[in-house]
């Protein structure tokens, strides 16, 4: 089984991206699950992704990265017994250390995850804001990304978006750096070389 | 509505991103907002017009209080012409408490 982390702060884009991922990024005949956490008691999220007829598993009320990360790897047992999924696409809470996630999935019984990819999803438009208010959380995504995606890059015009990208990259982070947009899918032809 | 509680919610938090859902028999309108422009964006949207609608809106706004992020949804939700209800909040009741992490009344992290 392969996971797949999109890990981003708080509304930077996350569910959207999955919606894209679901509408047949994946090559036919894939098996997909969602595993989605959110903060709230109510299941937002988890009731559009479900429109996409994959499996989606809720774990709610709390994080999977601390206070949830037993839920993060029952959810996982149960699915790869009930499903079989080829790839799990996991959305933590914007604050999630993945670094943790990751860790929290290893080793659990009858589940062999021979893959895991993080993906960084940045919202252009409140980068500096999130830089300076949740610094150590960003940096703990980045440290363990795969890739970073630019998102909401209509938000703001190009060569600000280019000082987004400069302030990711002096943060650390060396890796590849996509330019997207979830709601659209603009740019997301480059993401199957990364995760694919 | 959902605009005017997130633009309302970041004069008073940090940082925030609000979603709501509304539905209408088997019909669903997905949308969210963050608190920095109001700018409403659709995941999913109605297929045809609709009638009455029940919905659920979820809002996460760092470093505001419950009781004040209540009374704007209320308001709003009012002006809206719309009854809200609230679930049961759960976690961390300390208005002294800032930690976005806590996650309960011994602040469980």
């Amino acid at each position: 089984m392969r996971l797949l982390v999109v890990s981003g702060m708080l509304g930077s884009g996350k569910t959207s991206l999955i919606l894209r991922l679901l509408d047949g990024f994946f090559p036919q005949g894939m098996k997909v699950a969602v595993i989605e956490n959110e903060f709230g008691e109510l299941g937002v999220d988890t009731e559009v992704l479900e429109r996409s007829g994959m499996p989606v598993r809720d774990l709610r009320g709390g994080c999977i990265c601390c206070t949830l990360a037993g839920g993060l790897a029952e959810t996982l047992r149960n699915l790869s017994a009930s499903y079989s999924p080829d790839i799990v696409v996991v959305e933590p809470t914007g604050i999630a250390d993945p670094s943790v996630v990751l860790r929290s999935v290893q080793d659990v019984d009858g589940v062999h995850v021979d893959r895991a990819d993080v993906l960084v999803l940045i919202d252009c438009e409140r980068f500096l804001k999130v830089r300076r208010m949740f610094e150590r959380p960003l940096r703990n995504q980045l440290s363990v990304a795969a890739a970073v995606l630019l998102n909401k890059t209509d938000t703001i015009p190009a060569e600000d978006i280019d000082s987004v990208e400069d302030g990711v990259r002096g943060m650390g982070y060396a890796g590849p750096v996509l330019r997207i947009r979830a709601d659209t899918g603009d740019g997301m032809e480059r993401l199957g070389e990364v995760i694919l | 509505m959902l605009s005017r509680i997130s633009v309302r919610c970041g004069m008073i938090g940090v940082i925030g991103h609000n979603k709501a859902n509304f539905r209408c028999g088997g019909d669903l309108l997905s949308i969210s907002c963050t608190t920095e422009d109001g700018n409403v964006r659709s995941k999913v949207r109605f297929g045809k017009d609709v009638g009455d609608v029940d919905g659920v809106v979820d809002v996460i706004v760092y470093s505001a209080g419950y009781d004040e992020l209540r009374r704007i949804v209320e308001e709003e939700a009012t002006a809206s012409g719309l009854h809200a209800e609230f679930a049961e909040r759960s976690g961390c009741h300390d208005p002294d408490c800032h930690d976005p992490h806590c996650c309960g009344h011994h602040h469980e992290r």
